[in-house]
């Protein structure tokens, strides 16, 4: 594929820990094509973010085994060196984090912040950079840019800072955003208001986004793949209309039968997933998904069910051995 | 309807000079879970501290079986109990859950130690923790399971009030679906009256029979939970379930006011009328006079505005 962004292939990152190894990421494959968004939804520990740190080369070789192979525009990332997979961040790749205070200086002036990251491209002049600060916060939304920029992020609400973040983010022009959770921690007016704008630019500037979140209206709502995970696997994957409308593997269905809805108003309570994931320094040899699946079988318990695409849709693939496939009137 | 068992009635709670909660009531019933939404900062859990006897009221008063109670008295300290978003930090680290579990009938001086252990354990099994887990420290167990105890804790002296401020919010959705039945078996076995606070409206939507809205410190809609979540009539509410991002084919796509809510910030408090005010589509000079109050739209259904929104 010519257009490929981002390229994941047999991916396994693991943790040792005094307890035994956790293998957070378990041969997870992922295809990203350019201005694509593709969301990545899971529990906690299904291993999402670990997915997405290390696909943006995040994950410290020190602390994790990690193989496989990854490939994000044209650059293989897992091979290269400290430095050169630093001068990735920015120009290819950037990432919005969930606390966006964390992730901005708490005293230096925002737009001088954002003014640093545009200044990665040594090109670009000190004054020229400041200007584009501005802009940057325009393209952001937010209102009086000239001002704002000389505000610190604690003088900012929540839903500013994180504009702020993205604005950081998109100051190289990088081919793919990397967002985790990046609206959680915001009261739902402004997540809203923030989605919309990650929509904005991966639309006008033909980003690529991926979002991981733990919230299944989010993702189908704003991204166009998904790919659902349990216990460092890849559950299901495919356009998102499809798999929230058939989802085949039987984690998918019961997940989002636990989400409450309201759709069903009045003791119509969601149905929860009996049990708790699986331990990762012991998980199951089979299905993941088996010892709180309802429909298992010996062979679930036994043989670990394949990623296979769905009969007549070929790009919707999941992994399970007693598919409950029916449309689900949602 | 039935009486109310608990209600907090035109109470206001000032921090400083900030008036956080301005003349909220709110009435509890037997059997019956009340939801409070709004978002950070609106007032939710102030209110919920109030009605604990948590922060005094500046004006207003609480009212325990059609009796005003002081915010010291024993009986409010009985038939009122609480459950948290973070379960594992209102327990004592270094002590089983079933230590923490059996620790109010220590207060209360009921029945000897052994006693105590066994109701303990009963209460423990009834929400789901076996023996074993019940002797395990609070880090030892899930958010889930450390949650069910704080339930488990909560109930214990049979209380008539359970007031939950974000009980589900930090656990995954497969856990939060288990809690939530927890909390509705509560509610048709032990008939307890809840408020439940979050600010997650579908979580509210499916759990609560009742649902109150708060903006600035102000209730500006209540009403039955189906008619909050899907005939809201205040604009802040219509606003609020438009940006919920959800799987639901029958939740409208497009926006069905246009408010900058979200986008700007406007200190609400800071208006002499309607708090919304600032951020509302349908404002005209009234709305900026003085402050709507509630008012009986549809049965069961009150919103405090001039203007209420119609489809």
């Amino acid at each position: 594929m010519t257009d490929s962004l981002l390229s994941i292939r047999d991916l396994v990152v693991e943790f040792p820990t005094p307890a035994g190894t956790v293998r957070a990421v378990d041969h997870v494959s992922l295809d990203l094509r350019q201005g694509e968004r593709l969301g990545i939804v899971g529990e906690s520990g299904s291993g999402k973010s670990v997915l997405a740190r290390t696909a943006m080369g995040l994950t410290r070789t020190r602390a994790a085994r990690v193989s496989g192979e990854v490939v994000l525009a044209g650059h293989r990332v897992l091979d290269l060196g400290e430095r050169r997979r630093r001068a990735l961040w920015g120009r290819e790749v950037a990432m919005v984090f969930q606390d966006p205070l964390s992730a901005l200086h708490p005293i230096t002036p925002v737009g001088e912040q954002i003014a640093e990251a545009v200044r990665r491209d040594p090109t670009v002049s000190r004054k020229r950079a400041a200007a584009r600060a501005v802009e940057l916060l325009e393209t952001v939304g937010i209102p009086l840019a000239a001002r704002r920029v000389h505000a610190r992020a604690h003088e900012l609400s929540g839903g500013m800072r994180q504009r702020v973040a993205i604005a950081m983010a998109i100051a190289s022009r990088p081919k793919l955003i990397i967002a985790d959770e990046p609206t959680t921690a915001l009261d739902v007016t402004v997540q809203a208001r923030i989605l919309d704008l990650f929509d904005e630019l991966c639309r006008e500037f033909g980003i690529g986004l991926i979002m991981v979140s733990h919230d299944l209206g989010v993702v189908g709502q704003h991204t166009d793949q998904v790919a659902v995970m349990y216990a460092g696997r890849i559950a299901e994957r495919g356009p998102v209309a499809d798999v929230f409308t058939r989802p085949g593997m039987r984690y998918t269905s019961a997940l989002m039968a636990a989400i409450p809805r309201r759709d069903t108003t009045g003791q119509s309570l969601p149905r929860p997933i009996p049990g708790l994931p699986p331990n990762l320094l012991d998980p199951p040899p089979g299905c993941r998904f088996e010892p709180r699946c309802g429909y298992a079988s010996a062979r679930c318990r036994e043989e670990q069910p394949p990623l296979l695409p769905m009969t007549g849709a070929a790009t919707h693939e999941y992994a399970c051995w007693h598919p409950g496939i029916r449309e689900v009137v949602a | 309807m039935t009486a109310p068992v608990f209600a907090l009635e035109d109470g206001s709670v000032r921090y400083g000079g900030a008036e956080a909660v301005s003349r909220v009531s709110i009435e509890l019933r037997r059997g019956e879970i009340l939801g409070l939404v709004g978002e950070s900062g609106c007032g939710k859990t102030t209110t919920a501290k109030a009605m604990l006897g948590l922060v005094p009221l500046s004006a207003g008063r609480l009212v325990l079986h059609g009796t005003p109670v002081g915010v010291k008295d024993r009986r409010l300290r009985a038939s009122v109990q609480a459950i948290f978003q973070n379960p594992a930090a209102s327990f004592n680290p270094k002590r089983s859950l079933l230590d923490s579990v059996a620790e109010p009938l220590r207060v209360h001086g009921r029945g000897t130690p052994e006693e105590r252990r066994r109701h303990a354990l009963a209460e423990l099994d009834r929400v789901g923790i076996t023996e074993q887990m019940a002797g395990r420290r609070p880090r030892e167990v899930s958010g889930g399971q450390c949650q069910r105890a704080a339930i488990a804790r909560a109930t214990i002296l049979r209380p008539e009030v359970l007031v939950c401020d974000e009980p589900v919010s930090a656990l995954d959705v497969s856990i939060q679906a288990q809690i939530l039945e927890l909390l509705a078996e509560l509610r048709s076995e032990q008939g307890l009256a809840m408020l439940f606070i979050s600010h997650d409206l579908s979580v509210v939507a499916s759990l609560c029979d009742r649902t109150a809205v708060m903006y600035a410190g102000r209730v500006v809609e209540q009403g039955s939970a189906g008619a909050v979540a899907h005939d809201p009539r205040h604009p802040y509410t219509v606003a609020l379930q438009d940006a919920v991002p959800t799987l639901d084919t029958s939740a409208p796509r497009e926006a069905r006011i246009r408010t900058a809510v979200g986008a700007d910030d406007v200190d609400g408090r800071a208006l002499p009328g309607c708090r919304f005010a600032a951020l509302c589509p349908s404002v005209t000079p009234e709305c900026t006079t003085s402050p709507p109050v509630l008012r009986e739209l549809a049965p069961r259904q009150e919103v405090a505005c001039l203007h209420p929104y119609s489809p």
